[in-house]
């Protein structure tokens, strides 16, 4: 956040690779905090923004689908075998062929809890309120119109803010529009009443 | 309800077989296309997810409801009471307890992602603050930023894949309820499949049956266009072929094996007591739907709303006609007899149609019945040069 209060600058772009290509730029003038917000998933965007980041997701749905098979077992044997033995036909306590259903369920249902849940860890959500979501009002984000967030990062200097906001202008880049957002929320919302937003 | 001597089962566990059958095609629509990358599955898998969590919501009632005692149907779920008792788990009825619990659960949660950009959409656009605050809160503040979109794509992706083999599991595990039951009839290996090719054919006839009037009513004839209703009835057709496959073998068994009792069952519910129910099943879920092959019957709506209504009837003739016959001909003659449901079996029938059109309805009226975010993609991609 700098001096002024101000969160970042935003600029919308006519196409997914106009966005790209924006956000390519911003990366090799050396900010590290930029964003793009897409009305829908834009391939390869993540990958130029974050290009070093592991996916870890799906190693925790794995290991939370392995932890689900384990539970689901022991509840079943602890069940059968330890705590409440019935002896029906002479079946042995431990049937593990019998177990195998129960077991799957709860395998799978561990793993889509985890990617629900972890879905919602990874994407920082629930947050109810955020500075981006207020450009949205004024139809930005809405209509099929792509925009990115460069945000300078607190140790960028202001030499750096500065040469982000006539970037944002460059012929290269091209946005259709560009804004500063963020600061106070009663602020922007003034602002927004003024038609300050577009 | 009609439970008695010999329907002991009274047409709840027939209607819970049909409703789960009908949920299954919606995710079978949703999960199993996504998978294979079907193109016509965009427009009309949101449609298809509603119908599957209304469905399965009536599924769970019946089981509960046939219970002796309803009010105790958690003590089916293993938890720690101060009586020390257990569910057996050993018991095909618990299997099934478990699948639908998880699959209600899964289907919640699976649905909820899907929904979540387009939550953000509606409240994006909504106007009125009431609104905004609603479907902002539903949207949990879903951005749409790039890192959102990483993480919703691999977590869809991951949730279709477990989703897909998931479905094929929760029917056939109502089918080895039914493998694992010694009652003639019953007690055959080939139920696991047959019920599955049951839960396709009557889930696409449930997404075809509510897609034509939903197309219609929200002048979506541009988005769920003809080449849509068209591939749908291509599967339901499909699924109509198996379900003939399965048909066959059902005769087979009985006649091949050298089982006195099979042989009494099959004859009885072919020529005997329970010969409409057997012959209409077959009627209307293998003869007539083979009109499909035609595409002239594909292409007019009419004529694919009364298929798809006859398979959803003839669908719940065949869950009646696995249940009743197989108890009213059981091993002893001393246990023959001739069940016809009662009045308060229909109206059960007659409170879950209503149940179901409550919950499709509003989620219809207050949710996005196409994937906003989706239509954009496509749209987006058919626009670029």
């Amino acid at each position: 956040v700098s001096d002024d209060g101000q969160l970042g600058l935003v600029g919308a772009f006519a196409s997914p690779d106009a966005v790209i290509e924006a956000a390519r730029q911003l990366r090799s003038l050396g900010f590290r905090e930029v964003e793009a917000y897409t009305p829908y998933p834009v391939e390869g965007l993540d990958g130029v923004l974050r290009p070093s980041r592991r996916p870890w997701l799906p190693l925790i749905i794995a290991v939370a689908a392995l932890f689900g098979a384990a539970w689901g077992y022991f509840i079943q044997y602890w069940d059968e075998a330890l705590n409440y033995p019935i002896n029906v036909g002479g079946r042995p306590h431990n049937s593990w062929p019998a177990f195998i259903v129960g077991d799957f369920e709860f395998t799978v249902l561990c793993a889509v809890a985890a990617a629900f849940f972890g879905l919602l860890v990874f994407c920082r959500l629930p947050r109810l309120y955020h500075p981006t979501l207020k450009p949205r009002s004024s139809s930005v984000l809405q209509s099929i119109a792509f925009s990115c967030v460069s945000r300078p990062a607190i140790r960028a200097s202001s030499h750096s803010a500065s040469a982000a906001s006539s970037s944002a202008t460059a012929p290269s880049m091209s946005p259709r529009c560009r804004d500063e957002i963020g600061g106070p929320y009663r602020h922007s919302r003034s602002r927004l009443r003024n038609g300050g937003l577009r | 309800m009609g439970r008695r001597d010999p329907g002991r089962r009274g047409l709840a566990i027939a209607e819970y077989v049909w409703w789960i059958a009908l949920a299954s095609g919606g995710t079978i629509v949703s999960a199993l296309f996504y998978l294979t990358r079907s193109p016509w599955r965009l427009a009309t898998n949101r449609i298809a997810e509603s119908m599957m969590l209304s469905a399965a919501a009536c599924a769970g009632l019946m089981p509960i409801l046939h219970l002796g005692r309803p009010r105790l149907f958690y003590w089916l779920f293993p938890y720690s009471t101060v009586m020390g008792v257990w569910p057996q788990v050993r018991s095909p009825l618990w299997w099934d307890f478990i699948c639908l619990l998880c699959y209600i659960l899964m289907s919640i949660m699976f649905y909820y992602t899907g929904l979540l950009p387009d939550l953000a959409s509606v409240r994006d656009l909504a106007q009125h603050r009431r609104k905004q605050m609603l479907y902002g809160i539903l949207a949990l503040g879903w951005r749409g930023s790039a890192q959102h979109w990483r993480n919703h794509r691999t977590v869809y992706f991951i949730m279709c894949a477990i989703m897909a083999p998931m479905v094929i599991s929760v029917h056939s595990v109502v089918g080895l309820d039914f493998a694992g039951g010694l009652t003639t009839g019953w007690h055959s290996t080939q139920f696991p499949p047959y019920f599955f090719f049951g839960a396709v054919i009557s889930g696409m006839a449930l997404v075809i049956m509510l897609t034509i009037p939903v197309r219609h009513g929200y002048g979506l004839q541009n988005v769920i266009t003809a080449h849509h209703i068209n591939a749908m009835s291509k599967v339901m057709l499909v699924g109509s072929v198996m379900l003939g496959y399965a048909y066959f073998w059902e005769a087979w068994g009985p006649l091949y094996s050298s089982n006195i009792a099979d042989r009494t069952w099959f004859v009885a519910s072919v020529f005997g007591s329970y010969e409409p129910s057997y012959w209409a099943r077959v009627t209307l879920n293998v003869i007539i739907p083979q009109l499909l092959w035609l595409p002239l019957v594909r292409r007019s709506e009419m004529l694919l709303f009364l298929i798809s209504l006859g398979i959803i009837v003839g669908m719940w003739i065949e869950r009646y006609d696995i249940v009743i016959p197989s108890l009213a001909r059981d091993w002893i003659p001393s246990y023959w007899g001739v069940y016809f449901p009662t009045v308060w079996d229909w109206a059960i029938l007659a409170g879950t149609i209503g149940l179901f059109l409550t919950l499709f309805l509003l989620m219809l009226r207050f949710l996005p019945i196409v994937s906003i975010s989706e239509m954009r993609e496509i749209i987006a991609e058919e626009a670029a040069p």
